[in-house]
């Protein structure tokens, strides 16, 4: 028991409270038993007492009903009593405030309910007060006393060591939690791949099972710092939450929950291990070298072919095989699909390197091909593209070639499909040159050369085949001779006619011949087109101004209400069917100064007719369009 | 090994841990893919479709975006020998670029967007604009084509208010909306420019001293309307006398790259007068004028189209197609002198030499007969070719298949190659087809093919001179294929001659106004002309 000094003024004020209480009580009990001072030799000291006219109405009024004033007396007497034993002997807090509530309370009830009248006798006010100051200092003074006592010190001891106890279960619970973590589920790093929510899902529990228990600890530490009113309040909730974590459960459950994901994992990854290529196939494994067909599972302590990995996995899992050897054997099917992924991605590689290179090529070709024109780009995009001709290098058996190669690397025939990448790259630069080389020769036959060396890779056999297109389209004949071309012009009617418009017609209506003038070769006779020059703009141009400027003259001659001219009395460079179709359009368009403008239909021959507008002469008319139309155009 | 089975790349190519990370990080953007092929990990790494914050947050590719410009740059032997600072000085790059007039802001506008997006996709090439270019300036009369360039909207920011000072030429002198077809008031408003002071130094965004700096400057412009025509001959000269002198820089190269409409541009007689008239005056103060023609830039094939994101935006969609293969050439032209851009490692023999710009032209000064009576040496014409091979492995034949393809259809211009005086070539493609292709370099085999009866007929020569044909080599590391880049001195050419023969029968004939112009310029007219082809030769 703690004395210290702390204890002595409760002790006082507890002692200053028995004073009345005893000395009322001494004296109720011997008059009770009919003892009274006197008659115990004190007659004095009663006397004295009862000069007091307090006192003696005190005592008359006791005297109307001795038993329960005497009960009452005994009764705070004793809780005055208890008091003082919970308070000092047995530090019981509770038990000390009720008692010194009885005291108080039984104080009262005594005095109202006995001493009461007094108020209305005729003992001096002063000395009533005084009496009934006597309650009022004594069970303050009890009440007082257990207030001012001194009672955490004592809290804080018992609490402190229940905390304790809390804290130590708390970690035992937590140690129980790692270690059954540890052992039924272990390092989950190895199973992320296969149930990558399962695994979320436990870490996150086991970080929800410690944040729990960190949240209590810290609770804990809380209440161990906090005033004794709170430990009070909190010991014991603190002691039922530690109480319900359930470790062993927990994990229990958190195994299930990952397992059958893992399961689920299981199935769906291993269901077909499958590597899969960067052509979004996946590879034929069940083709591969038996090393790599079958997995070593050490964990399972077995060997299990790639396309029954699952089965394995999931009879395990149904074996309740705890989920550290599940990782294990999880991370070495990985491990092997690794070394089957590096293995077949060499050969995917080298594979793709080359059919990139090829594709490229072909999408050269293809875009080269385009830039050529008539027969010539018909032929050979039915050589180059299409592929018609089996033999010559082509875009169509390059991406056969390129699809078959990647077929075999999928089924894992490697050598074949490196072998297909190869020829279909060779074939694809050998095109590249084909066309680049042709597009070439087209280029010197533009500027007459007559000589164009045949690099090594082009394919004599594919100039033979052009060679009646080039024939009929340039008209110059072929000849290979000392790894060149030789290029000889043949001298062509109509080719040195300009103006004939003759172009449009030829272009549709001899496609159907190139065959037949192919295969019969010999004798082909060309005709004059795809060589005509068109009229250039700028002639038209100068054309139309020129028979503006002659309508002007002409509407002189006619009194000026129009002006007209004949096709004969044009120039014939002028007259011709573009220049006058240009008139026509020209002329619809300027209403605002003319009435018409009439080219005859099919002219030339034929006449040319402008009626101004009212009020607007043919010389401003002509002179309008004349400047308008070298502005547009000019 | 764990294999993305969306990219089907192993855990050894991705650069991230774990599959999880390189989902998200690889993926992100394909969430269906990564739905349907990993439905397991899906739930846990989208939320609502969006991918949930992983607490690594170390970002791979934001973090090389936002690196340097040339992000690249910093791995890879060759490249740690090229010094920022040699590249972001002016000094000694190749050109100060100059685009006048519709035509020139088009095309300055081609080039600026190509460098940009060599720059946004941090390839090395970005290097040959960035080692290339010692600035630029965009001038023209019509305030409208200048608003809506990419130099205006995006690089400069410059608004209507912006571009009067910064870009007009004629401040204060007309109404902003070009010159027509009316080359004697493109010159005129320029004149005007220059009696108020030198707009170079006091208004135009351009910096004399960049202009000073650069080994040539080049002017980018059509000749066949008023401001193409008649500003930028006389914007030459005030270069020439009034920026470059102020350096007492003698001999500073001044180019000219010149837009000739094709024939269906609604080429009238006016504008080959122009043509005729403004290729003359250009010549008088250029070194060497390239002449590009609309109509061949049009059948150029796809080949050597270079990528130029945004063009589509800011040029005419009738020059998006033509101005590809003419950024080509420039950027090739400017490589040729861009040391930055050259694979030191390669070995000596194909490492290659560079060549300044001079060295284009210099050579054929020489071979101009001597002619008292003309009025002034004209530039040299430089007619341009770009050919490129998709063959892989190129010997003596594949070679001379990327002659004829670069000489008889890569033609820029149209031009008679067998005409010319000569010619400077740049081969240039990535170390292992260059290594095939040096020794046909060495032994003089591919100078051969080129001087050939059918490309450059060096044996067909009558006069003193000879025909030189100059023939450099280079390993540029970011190639696939072999390019052959060349340039044919003053060759005849069709278009030029049509353009000539107008103009001349106009002065010959004619009686209007613009006839009697002409034959007071004519003496400046007909040296240029007289001196297309190998008969005018010394
Ligand atoms: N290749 C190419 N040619 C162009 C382009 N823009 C215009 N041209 C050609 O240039 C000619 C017109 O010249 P512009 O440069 O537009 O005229 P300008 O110099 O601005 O003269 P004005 O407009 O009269 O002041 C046209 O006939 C076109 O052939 C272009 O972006 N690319
Ligand atoms: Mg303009």
């Amino acid at each position: 028991m703690a004395t210290g000094r702390d204890t002595q003024l409760p002790l006082a004020a507890w002692g200053l409270a028995g004073v009345p209480i005893l000395a009322t009580f001494v004296q109720t009990t011997l008059a009770v038993a009919e003892t009274t001072l006197g008659s115990a030799g004190l007659s004095g000291v009663q006397d004295a007492i009862r000069s007091v006219a307090v006192f003696d109405a005190a005592a008359i009024l006791m005297w109307q009903s001795p038993g329960l004033v005497s009960g009452l007396f005994v009764l705070i007497a004793g809780a005055w009593a208890a008091q003082g034993v919970a308070q000092f002997g047995r530090h019981n807090r509770d038990v000390t405030f009720a008692a010194a509530g009885l005291v108080s309370v039984l104080f009262f009830a005594l005095f109202f309910g006995v001493y009461f009248p007094m108020f209305g006798s005729d003992v001096p006010l002063v000395q009533v007060l005084g009496f009934f100051a006597v309650p009022v200092v004594a069970s303050g003074a009890a009440v007082g006393s257990a207030l001012g006592h001194d009672w955490d010190e004592k809290v804080v001891e018992e609490k402190s060591a229940e905390l304790a106890a809390v804290a130590s279960d708390l970690d035992r619970k937590r140690e129980a939690f790692e270690e059954a973590y540890r052992r039924r589920i272990g390092d989950l790093d190895a199973l992320a791949d296969i149930a990558p929510n399962g695994v979320e899902r436990a870490r996150e529990r086991r970080r929800e099972f410690r944040e729990r228990c960190d949240g209590l600890e810290s609770d804990v530490a809380a209440a161990g710092r906090g005033s004794a009113d709170q430990l009070r309040a909190e010991a014991s909730s603190l002691a039922s939450r530690v109480e319900s974590l359930d470790p062993e459960t927990e994990v229990g459950r958190i195994e299930d929950d990952l397992r059958e994901r893992v399961a689920s994992g299981v199935r769906t990854t291993y269901g077909t291990v499958q590597c899969w290529s960067r052509y979004d196939r996946s590879y034929e494994l069940v083709n591969l070298p038996s090393r790599f067909r079958d997995v070593e599972i050490q964990a399972f302590d077995t060997a299990v072919h790639v396309g029954r990995i699952d089965e394995a996995f999931l009879s395990r899992l149904d074996e309740g095989a705890d989920l550290e050897t599940v990782a294990q054997a999880v991370g070495e099917v990985d491990d092997h699909v690794g070394r089957i992924e590096a293995y077949v991605g060499q050969y995917e590689s080298s594979f793709a390197e080359r059919a990139d290179a090829a594709g490229s090529d072909i999408e050269t070709v293809e875009t080269k091909c385009d830039r050529f024109e008539g027969r010539v780009a018909d032929r050979l995009s039915e050589l180059v593209v299409e592929g018609r001709d089996g033999d010559l290098p082509s875009v169509r058996g390059v991406r056969e070639r390129l699809d078959s190669g990647r077929d075999a690397l999928h089924d894992c025939r490697f050598d074949e499909a490196e072998r297909a990448a190869e020829e279909a790259a060779e074939d694809a630069s050998e095109a590249v040159t084909l066309v680049e080389f042709l597009w070439s020769v087209v280029g010197t036959i533009d500027h007459r050369g007559e000589r164009v060396s045949l690099p090594a890779s082009v394919d004599p056999t594919a100039i033979e085949r052009l060679r009646p297109a080039f024939e009929r389209e340039y008209g110059v004949e072929f000849r290979v001779a000392d790894g060149a071309l030789e290029l000889t012009y043949r001298e062509r009617a109509g080719e040195t006619e300009p103006g004939d418009e003759s172009e449009g017609g030829s272009e549709s209506g001899v496609g159907g011949e190139v065959a037949a003038h192919e295969r019969g070769e010999a004798d082909v006779r060309t005709e004059s087109d795809g060589q005509v020059e068109r009229a250039r703009p700028e002639e038209v141009i100068d054309s139309v101004l020129f028979v503006f400027r002659e309508l002007k003259t002409a509407g002189r001659a006619t009194d000026g209400d129009h002006a007209e001219i004949q096709t004969g009395e044009l120039p014939e460079s002028v007259a011709t069917p573009a220049v006058l179709t240009q008139i026509r359009r020209f002329g619809q368009r300027q209403t605002d100064v003319l009435e018409t403008l009439d080219v005859q239909e099919n002219a030339p021959p034929g006449f040319i007719e402008l009626v101004p507008k009212e009020g607007t002469s043919v010389e401003a008319a002509a002179d309008a369009l004349h400047e308008r139309y070298r502005e547009q155009y000019g | 090994m764990t294999k993305c089975r969306i990219c089907y790349q192993t855990k050894a190519e991705w650069p991230e841990n774990s599959l999880d990370d390189h989902l998200l990080e690889s993926h992100a953007t394909d969430e269906t893919s990564i739905r349907a092929v990993y439905s397991d990990r899906y739930e846990r790494l989208f939320e609502n479709g969006a991918p949930v914050e992983t607490d690594d947050e170390t970002d791979a590719d934001s973090e090389a975006e936002s690196g340097s410009e040339l992000g690249p740059l910093d791995d890879g032997g060759f490249d740690s020998s090229v010094s920022d600072d040699l590249l972001d000085d002016t000094y000694g790059k190749k050109w100060y670029m100059i685009g006048v007039g519709g035509a020139g802001n088009n095309i300055m506008d081609a080039i600026l967007l190509r460098k940009s997006t060599l720059e946004r996709n941090n390839e090395d090439r970005s290097l040959v604009w960035r080692g290339g270019l010692a600035g630029y300036g965009m001038l023209n009369t019509n305030i409208a084509e200048l608003e809506q360039t990419y130099y205006a909207q995006e690089l400069k920011e410059y608004s209507r208010n912006d571009l009067l000072p910064n870009a007009i030429i004629g401040f204060g002198k007309h109404d902003y909306s070009g010159m027509g077809r009316r080359w004697d008031n493109g010159e005129k408003v320029v004149r005007a420019d220059f009696e108020d002071g030198n707009p170079f130094r006091e208004r135009w965004d351009m910096d004399p001293q960049h202009i000073r700096d650069a080994q040539a400057i080049m002017f980018v412009h059509s000749v066949t309307k008023g401001t193409g025509c008649g500003s930028t001959p006389a914007l030459a000269e005030h270069v020439r006398e009034e920026v470059l002198s102020d350096d007492y820089v003698i001999d500073k190269a001044i180019l000219s790259s010149v837009v000739i409409p094709s024939a269906e541009d609604k080429f009238g007689g006016r504008a080959r007068t122009n043509g005729a008239v403004g290729l003359a005056r250009m010549s008088q103060t250029a070194d060497a004028i390239i002449p590009f023609n609309n109509e061949r830039l049009q059948d150029v094939q796809g080949d050597v189209k270079p990528r130029i994101d945004g063009i589509e935006r800011y040029n005419p969609p009738q020059y998006t197609e033509l101005n590809k293969p003419l950024v080509a050439f420039l950027e090739a032209f400017t490589m040729s002198s861009t040391p930055q851009i050259i694979d030191q490692d390669a070995t000596m023999s194909i490492q290659g030499e560079v060549f300044d710009v001079s060295d284009s032209f210099r050579p054929v000064e020489d071979k101009y007969p001597l002619d008292l009576d003309r009025e002034y040496t004209p530039a040299v014409i430089l007619a341009p070719v770009l050919g490129r091979s998709r063959d892989a492995s190129l010997d003596k034949s594949g070679l001379e298949i990327l002659v004829r393809n670069a000489l008889f259809h890569n033609k820029l211009s149209d031009f008679d190659p067998t005409t010319a005086w000569g010619g400077t070539f740049l081969i240039y493609g990535p170390e292992e087809k260059m290594e095939s292709i040096s020794p046909y370099v060495n032994d003089n085999t591919l100078r051969e093919i080129i001087g050939g009866e059918e490309m450059l007929d060096v044996g067909d020569v009558s006069g003193a001179e000879s025909i030189d044909i100059h023939i450099s080599q280079m390993v540029i590391p970011y190639l696939d294929d072999v390019y052959l880049w060349g340039t044919l001195w003053n060759p005849r050419m069709p278009s030029l001659e049509a353009m000539y023969e107008h103009a001349k029968k106009l002065k010959e004939e004619g009686n209007s106004r613009q006839a009697e112009s002409l034959r007071d310029i004519w003496h400046l007219v007909d040296p240029l002309f007289s001196c297309l082809g190998r008969e005018n030769m010394a």
